[in-house]
């Protein structure tokens, strides 16, 4: 093997008896001539980014990586048949949870309070005449209150109490109400009290101890706690 | 094991100023002008027959107002603020509320309205305002101030609508108040807002300043010229608040169980001592007036030696000096004296509770 | 700051207790509980076990509601307040069985509850197990148990209180016991959900507010913690009682009737979002009649109301 010259740092040239016989061997001109060869290897064998460095190192005694490294492709997961949940980033996106300002009207939910007056009806049995039954009370401890209209009889906060409407929207601290001016308002439960009225019975909700989502509520067990107060 | 007992007195706080009327930075302006309400002034005087006449004419012809169960939206009517607010100095606070226990009522002359409530009024009520700042911590009573004079609190702007629901529909507050009325204009009379009140069929009845006189003979007083004011301040004022109750504080009487109180020394025997009370309702002028005919009077040839100004502010009311806020706990004094002399001297004492805001 | 209050006012049936409630009244008290007293309420043989039997069942009287006149009062009127009265029963709590008899409807239908334990084990149940809102103490005998840090935390924590009652300490030979006992009751509970009540048998033993709150501080109380004996935490009792009565502390039911003048607004908006639907729906039934007389040629065409169900 012939040493490597101030030339050739990377390869050394092929040695002179190849050399002779290289158009019987039917070499290439570039493998023939070294330098071209090896600008011709670098490009075939270097990624783009690395080619200038690679070029360099020749001089610079520096390693350049033939093997490109190709990230391991994640095995993609499998695709879900019919439709798919979007996850919170994507329902934030939509806007889902955020009631339009410009499309409610209170007009346009009174339907919806008729219905919840039904749902409630038949919920508890009510008769206007008689006490409302133990069980039925329970029963409103998981009652469904979209469409009810209800007045903040007491809060923590002054400004907001006469504050009525119907409901809209319940999330684990608050209740989204539209009142008859057709504004929207976002009343927190904890530092209210709640009325509203059902067939001759006034029910007090005291939001300080109503403070879950309303899918939570069905299945929670509610304990007494030590104060209504405020 | 035995918890620490707490025999103490009652927490108060007593302040002592000594300057002249002539003074230029004597404060005793605004000490007299910036205390609203006052139910009591007394007038102690010794080797003097009598309080004189341009005293009690200064004071006796106070007359107020009481009007009972007066709706608190009356209050905030726009004709009631432009006629009365607006064009005099209105002074009134709600009578027979105890403050410790229930809501109070003020009007200050600056045109504000002061309401101390608690808890319940106040999450019931539906005025914003803000926590006492004698119950910080404990959340017990709030005060709601409303500027009656502001431009924006007119009918038709959220503010005053929502202002007049809370006081009318809401809860249909009332309240019986103790009012008086000083004009601007001196050619109206003060007793319009007295008739602007009963024209809406509300009980009011006019009251007048009521004095009570008595006169001591060979009593011992101190001698306020060798007495050393610094060292024995507290004992004066309280041998002045014994000369008030009529508490015997001689020397032989003060063996009694009963009472401790003596006379500070040194003291001379005075041949008589005389002291004055008026209760009712008045306004800081009628005592700016006192003042200066006390003054007036130390300078006539037969003058006393010196001569007392004690006036005495409502327990129950909502503010004491400059509208800071005031309360009841063991007890709501917010008493001032001045003590006159004829060099146009004074030493002043003001005494609060506990519940108070350092005058 | 809450109204003064007296949470133990004896109902006895030789004393008249009208006298007792217009002394509190003259003396500036807002609210009063009228209280039964019952030492045993079941009923024991021979034994000495508890049972209950129909003939032998001991009978609780009704809540006493005494009948004031508005002159009576008059006092508090001109202040611009009025009476309340409450109906409370208390219990000797000797048996862990009396807690059960305690629940029937009867003894429910009391405001509010309260129990004096005689052992440790049954002060421990009554501050951790059983739903009252007051335990109170035989405050002139000696107390016959040890008052322990963790049921008293456990039991500010569920808001009952403890009571001290000042009238015990009036007769000279019980007046060392009482403070002994009070000064116990102030170390284990720091002062927190004290409440001081007079437990007057006669008119004479009722004391004024501000003289109690003196009381307080001889007995260990601090100056603020002093007067909440007597207004603030009686009223922290009364809420927690009210909320023993709601459905888990959630929610109250009421019927409409009983809904006071000044609370009617509460309700306003329901009423009239009520009133428009049934006003819609005469004006439908009228449209119906209108179009029914129209259409009594026309049997099969009817119109179906929408009910919204």
């Amino acid at each position: 093997m012939s040493t490597p010259t101030q030339d050739s740092a990377v390869y050394s040239e092929l040695p002179a008896g190849v050399k002779r016989q290289a158009t019987q061997l039917k070499l290439a001109d570039d493998v023939r001539d070294g330098s071209a060869y090896l600008s011709s290897f670098l490009r075939r064998h270097v990624a783009p980014r690395n080619l200038a460095t690679a070029a360099a190192a020749n001089d610079a005694h520096q390693v350049v990586l033939l093997d490109t490294v190709v990230p391991k492709k994640r095995p993609s997961s499998l695709q879900k048949k019919g439709r798919r949940q979007l996850n919170a980033r994507e329902r934030r996106g939509v806007d889902c949870f955020a009631a339009s300002t410009a499309r409610q009207t209170y007009r346009t939910h009174v339907p919806l309070h008729t219905l919840w007056r039904g749902y409630m009806r038949s919920l508890l049995q009510l008769e206007p005449s008689r006490a409302l039954a133990a069980d039925a009370q329970h029963r409103l401890l998981k009652a469904d209150y979209h469409g009810c209209v209800l007045t903040v009889a007491r809060s923590r906060c002054p400004s907001l109490v006469g504050v009525a409407g119907i409901v809209l929207q319940e999330t684990r601290c608050t209740w989204r109400l539209v009142t008859r001016e057709d504004r929207l308002v976002t009343v927190p439960k904890a530092t209210c009290v709640f009325t509203f009225e059902l067939e001759g019975h006034v029910v007090t909700l005291y939001g300080k101890h109503f403070v879950h989502r309303p899918a939570d509520r069905c299945s929670k067990k509610f304990k007494s706690k030590a104060t209504i107060d405020l | 094991m035995a918890a620490p007992l707490n025999f103490n007195s009652p927490k108060n706080l007593l302040v002592f100023e000594q300057s002249s009327f002539s003074n230029e930075k004597s404060r005793h302006k605004t000490v007299i002008g910036d205390h609203y309400f006052n139910c009591a002034v007394e007038v102690c005087s010794p080797n003097v027959a009598q309080i004189p006449t341009t005293v009690t004419a200064s004071l006796s012809p106070s007359s107020y107002y009481i009007v009972r169960n007066l709706p608190l939206s009356r209050l905030i009517d726009k004709e009631f603020i432009e006629a009365f607010v607006r064009n005099g100095a209105f002074y009134a606070v709600s009578l027979n509320t105890r403050i410790d226990v229930a809501n109070s009522v003020a009007v200050l002359p600056t045109g504000k309205l002061v309401l101390s409530v608690d808890k319940d009024m106040y999450e019931t009520l539906g005025l914003e305002g803000r926590r006492s700042i004698f119950s910080q911590t404990r959340e017990r009573k709030f005060v709601i101030e409303v500027e009656l004079t502001k431009p924006s609190f007119t009918p038709g702007k959220k503010n005053y609508e929502r202002t007049k629901w809370c006081f009318s529909e809401r809860l249909n507050l009332r309240f019986d108040f103790v009012f008086t009325w000083v004009p601007h204009d001196k050619s109206i009379c003060s007793s319009s807002v007295g008739k602007y009140f009963s024209g809406m069929g509300l009980s009011v009845s006019s009251c007048r300043a009521q004095m009570m006189s008595n006169t001591m003979k060979d009593v011992c007083v101190p001698d306020l010229l060798a007495l050393n004011i610094l060292e024995n301040s507290q004992d004066l004022f309280e041998w002045l608040g014994a000369v008030s109750c009529y508490i015997d504080s001689e020397e032989e009487a003060s063996n009694d169980f009963v009472s401790m109180y003596t006379t500070p020394s040194p003291c001379n025997i005075c041949t008589q001592l005389t002291h004055a009370k008026w209760q009712g309702f008045f306004t800081p002028e009628a005592i700016a007036m006192v003042i200066d005919e006390i003054r007036l009077y130390l300078k006539t040839p037969d003058h006393p030696p010196w001569a007392s100004v004690t006036v005495h502010g409502y327990a129950d009311s909502p503010v004491s000096w400059r509208g800071k806020e005031h309360g009841y706990h063991q007890g709501g004094e917010n008493i001032y004296t001045y003590i006159v002399f004829p060099n146009d001297n004074y030493w002043l004492y003001m005494a609060v509770g506990s519940h108070d805001v350092c005058p | 700051m809450a109204a003064f209050s007296d949470l133990n006012i004896l109902h006895m049936e030789n004393v008249s207790t009208k006298e007792k409630l217009l002394m509190a009244i003259k003396l500036g008290y807002e609210v009063v509980a009228i209280n039964n007293y019952v030492e045993n309420v079941l009923v024991k043989d021979d034994k000495g076990k508890s049972k209950k039997e129909p003939s032998k069942v001991v009978e609780i009287p009704a809540p006493v509601k005494v009948h004031l006149t508005e002159r009576d009062i008059g006092d508090l009127k001109v202040k611009g307040a009025s009476l309340k009265q409450l109906s409370r029963f208390t219990t000797v709590l000797s048996d862990p069985g009396q807690w059960r008899r305690m629940q029937e409807d009867d003894i429910q239908a009391y405001d509010l509850l309260a129990v004096q334990p005689t052992t440790e084990k049954l002060f421990h149940m009554a501050c951790t197990a059983i739903e009252i809102d007051i335990i109170t103490f035989n405050i002139g005998d000696k107390l016959t148990y040890y008052l322990k840090p963790a049921p008293v935390s456990k039991a500010i924590e569920r808001g009952v209180h403890f009571e001290i009652v000042y009238s015990e300490g009036f007769h000279s030979s019980s007046r060392r016991t009482f403070i002994a006992n009070a000064l116990r009751i102030m170390h284990v509970t720091h002062g927190k959900n004290v409440i001081i009540s007079s437990g007057a048998r006669e008119a004479m033993d009722v004391r004024g507010p501000y003289d109690v709150a003196n009381l307080g501080l001889l007995i260990g109380l601090q100056e603020p913690q002093s007067k909440d004996a007597i207004s603030t935490n009686s009223r922290a009792c009364v809420l927690h009682a009210n909320t023993r009565h709601s459905v888990k502390s959630v929610i109250s039911v009421r019927s409409s009737s009983e809904l006071k003048a000044e609370d009617q607004w509460t309700v306003e908006a329901c009423r009239k979002e009520a009133s428009e639907e049934s006003g819609d729906d005469s004006s439908e039934s009228a449209a119906e009649e209108a179009d029914s007389s129209f259409d009594a040629a026309r049997p099969e065409s009817k119109r179906r109301r929408m009910d919204g169900v």
